[in-house]
């Protein structure tokens, strides 16, 4: 009886492992085959009918090597990072006072507001880039990375908007009453206090719009174009446009997941839980 | 230090009165508490008085200036939340300093300050330590000494003892009690809990409705509630009601409840002959309660009835007994000695002479009227 019971336990367990398996399997099996595309030399990627090798013949560093040497792509890379790090910084200077006075203030329409905010995102991209790159052309910020930066700040905004007042909202509101009391200013206790309280949130809010933006196509394209600069996914899509070999978009693909996954872990730290603990009780 | 006044202070929200002439005035260097149930308007006063809530009407006095414009940080005030509203990203000594920065203190003096204030509260030794890293009660002498440190004319609590566990709490109110003796500040103190509110303070000012219900020094308010609400509230275990009507019987002056009758004390005659053949509740503490074959007083002996015990909750040094007698149930407050058990017989004793006597209608107290 009792050796029956530890079997039935331990076939639930196993099927909950084989499923966790086959889970981190599904995440990681794209990662894994752009990695070893990546790493492909020519005769792995073009077998000429044979089956591709689960590893390549001889792995190689060439794709790499050459992107580094391509300048296109290092141009675009640093295009893509200033786009992105400009959408972050004027998303979140803009949002993050927006998103204090729209859960600190009680003013009238403002629930119009609120909501007048997620409806920007209720279009989709392709609709809203007609206006906005007709609005960027006159006034001459076609072609330059602040049109692209301030473009995702626009798309961004929205989502900074509400992920900072979830933030706030947990926040309570006897500290900026405590502070108020004390002598601060509402500024001061803005900045000295609830800023630092909200951080870690805050830096979740960040992490979403940098992802947001090193991986925009529409906004970027339409501005980009007809221009000599490109972002990395319009340079992506130039390559594309004369058929290049798997192993080098591979090389591509895994350039832009890296500063994806450095800027991850840089703002994480911010991140821990329970920053807001013993403020209150 | 300084005096607080209050004149005929209106609080309404939208078309809601939450706050209706309230009058009060609290002297310098007094300790006084705005006690009472959920909802009664008592931190919304002290929220007032803080300048966190826009007066609607009335005036308010802050050491003889009227405040009603002044913003919060120059009302002298100081404040200690219900939650203590620490800073969580700030050290104890940061929390502490945290107002004298702002007001611009020499970087000696904050630090003398500091030190005052964490040997006054018993914090040496946690100057670097975050909130988080503290107990409930350590993060409460935070808050106390945040509010200290700066040196306010007033100091207001709200209800900041309610979030530590029983024993911690008992402690703190003494800590309390201790502390406002030590520095003689004029104390504001907001609480639901009237033993907390007796134990404290030098008045208490008991509100309901939004309206002060009464203000006295805490025994004057046990001993005399102007109205039902405050007798009920006043007191642990509360006071016992019972409504009958009252009459004459021979030469003395009897309450009749229906199923028994109590006789007035011959002193409360003249106050209560105005109201003879009136409906009324009287009132009774149990403390004021007695088992018969305990009770010494032979004076109290008219006034006896034979109860069934319901339930009983020993304390230990007194036992909390349900009685009923027939339809009327009511609470004694009993010496162990009793032996009170569920469902035994007794007899039991009233006290009149500390009885109350509510008039129905208006609830106010017929014997202690204010």
């Amino acid at each position: 009886m009792k050796q029956k019971g530890r079997t039935k336990i331990n076939a639930g367990r196993l099927i909950w492992f084989i499923g966790m398996v086959l889970m981190i399997l599904m995440v990681l099996a794209p990662i894994f085959v752009m990695f070893k595309y990546s790493i492909s030399d020519r005769a792995s990627v073009v077998t000429g009918g044979m089956p591709i090798p689960l590893w390549p013949y001889h792995p190689t560093t060439e794709q790499f090597r050459g992107l580094a040497a391509m300048d296109a792509f290092v141009k675009s890379a640093l295009t893509s990072m200033e786009a992105a790090l400009l959408a972050v910084i004027v998303s979140l200077a803009i949002g993050t006072p927006a998103a204090y006075a729209l859960v600190r203030y009680r003013f009238p329409g403002m629930m119009v507001l609120a909501t007048l905010l997620i409806s920007v995102r209720l279009f989709p991209d392709i609709v809203s880039v007609v206006p906005i790159v007709e609005t960027f052309t006159k006034v001459n910020l076609l072609n330059s990375v602040w049109g692209v930066g301030l473009a995702h700040s626009l798309l961004s905004m929205p989502y900074v908007i509400f992920i900072a007042m979830g933030v706030f909202e947990t926040i309570p509101k006897d500290l900026d009453e405590q502070a108020q009391i004390l002598g601060a200013s509402k500024l001061y206790s803005f900045v000295r206090i609830i800023l630092p309280v909200a951080l870690p949130g805050l830096a979740a809010a960040a992490i979403y719009v940098f992802l947001l933006s090193w991986d925009e196509f529409i906004f970027a394209y339409f501005l980009l174009a007809f221009g000599n600069l490109s972002t990395l996914p319009v340079l992506l899509q130039k390559i594309l446009s004369w058929t290049p070999q798997h192993n080098l978009l591979a090389a591509v693909s895994v350039m832009l997941s890296i500063p994806v996954i450095i800027f991850t872990f840089i703002v994480q730290k911010y991140m821990q839980a329970g920053a807001t603990a013993g403020a209150v009780k | 230090m300084a005096t607080v006044r209050l004149h005929r202070i209106g609080k309404k929200y939208g078309g809601l009165e939450v706050i209706k002439d309230l009058d009060l005035v609290v002297e310098h260097g007094e300790f006084v508490t705005l006690v009472g149930p959920s909802g009664c308007g008592k931190t919304t006063t002290l929220r007032m008085i803080a300048g966190l809530e826009e007066i609607t009407s009335g005036e308010l006095y802050i050491d003889n200036y009227p405040a009603n414009q002044i913003p919060p940080k120059d009302r002298g005030i100081s404040m200690v939340f219900q939650s203590y509203a620490l800073f969580p990203h700030m050290s104890v000594s940061e929390n502490i300093a945290f107002g004298l920065k702002i007001k611009k203190y020499p970087r000696s003096d904050i630090l003398e300050k500091i030190d005052w204030a964490l040997s006054l509260l018993n914090l040496e030794g946690l100057a670097t330590r975050l909130p988080k890293d503290l107990s409930g009660g350590q993060r409460q002498r935070v808050a106390l000494a945040r509010a200290l440190v700066v040196e306010p004319q007033v100091l207001l609590l709200d209800e900041p003892l309610s979030n530590l566990d029983a024993k911690l709490r008992l402690k703190m109110r003494a800590e309390l009690k201790r502390l406002h003796k030590k520095l003689g500040s004029t104390v504001i103190y907001v609480t639901h809990d009237q033993v907390e509110a007796m134990s404290l303070s030098d008045r208490v000012a008991i509100m309901h409705e939004g309206r002060l219900a009464q203000v006295g020094a805490p025994l004057a308010v046990y001993n005399s509630p102007h109205n039902i609400f405050v007798a009920g509230f006043v007191g642990s275990p509360s006071m016992n009601f019972f409504n009958g009507r009252l009459v004459r019987k021979d030469e003395s002056l009897v309450i009749d409840l229906e199923t028994f009758q109590l006789v007035l004390p011959e002193r409360y005659r003249s106050k209560c002959t105005g109201c003879l053949g009136r409906k009324v509740i009287l009132g009774i503490r149990p403390e004021h309660i007695y088992d018969k074959r305990l009770s010494k007083t032979e004076s109290y002996l008219g006034n006896t009835t034979d109860v069934v015990i319901d339930v009983v909750e020993p304390l230990g040094d007194r036992d909390i007994v349900e009685v009923k007698k027939e339809k009327i149930c009511f609470t004694a407050l009993l010496e162990p000695e009793t032996n009170a058990a569920p469902d035994q017989p007794m007899t039991v004793v009233f006290d009149m002479t500390k009885c109350h006597i509510f008039d129905m209608e208006s609830e106010n107290n017929i014997i202690h009227s204010p």
